[in-house]
């Protein structure tokens, strides 16, 4: 069984497939707080807007990894900006919900397989970096939240910045890669037993 | 053979990883290409000035943004006040700008989205800049020895300052020190015109006809939040803490954010302690041979200095770790 089928076997079953959706769905929420494409403090109630010369600002870099927004969305006081971030955040989303069905899947295995608990979730591990990419004009998004507290950390922060988005993607990629690697056609026997009794 | 082709997919995926990295690496390194693209640096005859400019451009560091990621305001539009109250609040902060016969404002909510606004007034080439890290906000003429130029932001800092960059020559120029560091115009001073920082609820009271930047700037921001903090409340990166980014020079003589009042007379730096004029509502001193006198101008809330012939002499408002960050050798008047 390649590892294709076997992510499309695991994410058939309504447990990883549920906790999966769940936890990519509040990822993509935090991802797009934490590059400020959610914006909590838009005055119209309903409204949608696109910039002039948005085919211009539409891959116009702000920092890396962060695009220009070209479009606003309002809806009772909530903004939501539109830019090719939300591009990278449904591809970080889609690694975050197949690395968590995996790891739930894996997890519901632990006490009949020999799926060692240590190394099931690496993956999950790449969810982090991402959080971090976040730049409010001279600084990261995260470090003003947190200052004073890590404002002696912020140069460490802004040199490996360009590295996080990439970082992220590879662990989860790996992670997801050695997970489904550890998944035999067995396990999936075990877990149709299982459902079954 | 099984094995042999577990290994040959497991190869292929690394592979891929591989290569996915190097796209990344490739998008981050031609980031880079652009940050570094400032033009040819030019020695001065002037040696000690010559190594004060290497000193500071060694201390440059990268803020994260890059090239005009903070991007500059280059098509200003202007609201009369009855319009731009519907979006700003009594007691926000704006840089007035009064020059030429023209009175301009810039409210503070929009400038700390985009630091420049490249415009004109009355057919010359102008630029208001705002450093949020610094609480600085500072009028230059749009003109060097190379001919009119527009500034963007550089995405660099010093000393936690604003460095911008000459669009012509793409010479680096720290806002504080309002002189190029870097590039063909190294060494050159640009020439300032006075911005002074009040309240909204100020310029409603004394400017009837005041044309105020509107927030349609071609940028999609929330200009309803501040993500340093608040002008209006207390506690937060604006009245206290530490800066962000290191500094050359540190002085403990007053808390990092105390404002002070910041010029230059003949080359020799001055700073007023803002609260201490307005407690004594004028203070007299001497800079450089120079007799001045700080008046608070309760109208505004604000600081002037006045040469003996009553002449403006340009000073701007300045968190204090920042200027003392840039001119350690400052003379202080309180």
């Amino acid at each position: 069984m390649n590892h294709t089928n076997k992510l499309l076997k695991i994410i058939g079953q309504k447990k990883p497939l549920t906790v999966g959706l769940t936890a990519s769905a509040l990822f993509f929420i935090f991802y797009l707080l934490s590059i400020q494409h959610i914006s909590v403090n838009q005055e119209d109630s309903f409204s949608f807007s696109v910039v002039d010369d948005w085919a211009d600002k539409l891959t116009k870099i702000r920092a890396p990894f962060q695009w220009e927004p070209i479009a606003v969305f309002n809806i009772f006081g909530i903004g939501f900006f539109i830019s090719l971030n939300i591009v990278l955040g449904f591809l970080l989303a889609a690694l975050v919900f197949f690395n968590i069905s995996v790891a739930i899947f894996s997890y519901s295995l632990r006490r009949v397989c020999s799926i060692e608990s240590d190394k099931k979730s690496i993956g999950l591990v790449g969810i982090l970096p991402s959080m971090f990419t976040g730049f409010a004009c001279c600084a990261p998004t995260f470090i003003i939240a947190l200052a004073p507290v890590l404002a002696s950390f912020t140069l460490f922060f802004i040199q490996i910045q360009s590295f996080l988005i990439p970082a992220s993607i590879s662990i989860m990629l790996i992670g997801l890669y050695w997970s489904l690697s550890r998944i035999t056609e067995a396990h999936f026997r075990i877990v149709e037993l299982k459902v079954r009794k | 053979m099984v094995n042999k082709l577990i290994k040959a997919k497991q190869n292929i995926f690394i592979l891929i990883v591989l290569i996915l990295t190097i796209i990344f690496m490739a998008f981050i390194f031609l980031n880079k290409e652009s940050e570094i693209n400032k033009g040819s640096t030019i020695e001065l005859e002037n040696k000690e000035l010559d190594e004060r400019l290497n000193e500071f451009m060694k201390n440059v560091m990268s803020g994260g943004p890059g090239i005009d990621g903070i991007p500059p305001i280059d098509n200003p539009k202007y609201l009369s006040i009855e319009e731009a109250d519907s979006f700003l609040d009594n007691k926000d902060v704006v840089f007035l700008v009064d020059y030429k016969g023209e009175v301009l404002v810039y409210p503070q909510k929009i400038l700390v989205w985009h630091e420049v606004v490249n415009g004109e007034i009355n057919g010359e080439k102008v630029s208001i800049t705002y450093c949020p890290l610094t609480g600085s906000a500072i009028g230059f003429k749009g003109s060097l020895s190379s001919g009119e130029t527009t500034f963007g932001t550089s995405g660099k800092l010093l000393n936690s300052n604003l460095v911008m960059y000459d669009r012509k020559t793409k010479s680096y120029i720290p806002q504080l020190l309002g002189m190029a560091i870097s590039g063909e115009s190294k060494g050159e001073r640009l020439k300032e015109f006075p911005v002074i920082s009040t309240r909204w609820e100020n310029i409603k009271q004394n400017y009837d006809e005041a044309k105020i930047l509107s927030d349609n700037t071609g940028y999609i921001r929330n200009y309803n939040r501040d993500p340093y903090g608040s002008y209006i409340n207390e506690g937060n990166y604006y009245d206290s803490g530490p800066p962000f980014f290191p500094v050359m020079n540190k002085d403990s003589r007053f808390q990092d954010k105390e404002v002070v009042m910041a010029g230059r007379i003949n080359e020799t730096p001055f700073a007023i302690i803002k609260s201490s004029v307005k407690e004594k509502n004028k203070i007299e001193f001497e800079i450089s041979g120079t007799k001045l006198t700080a008046k608070y101008d309760d109208s505004l809330d604000t600081v002037r200095v006045f040469d003996e012939s009553n002449k403006l002499v340009n000073t701007f408002d300045v968190m204090w770790f920042a200027w003392v960050a840039f001119e350690p050798e400052t003379e202080v008047v309180q």
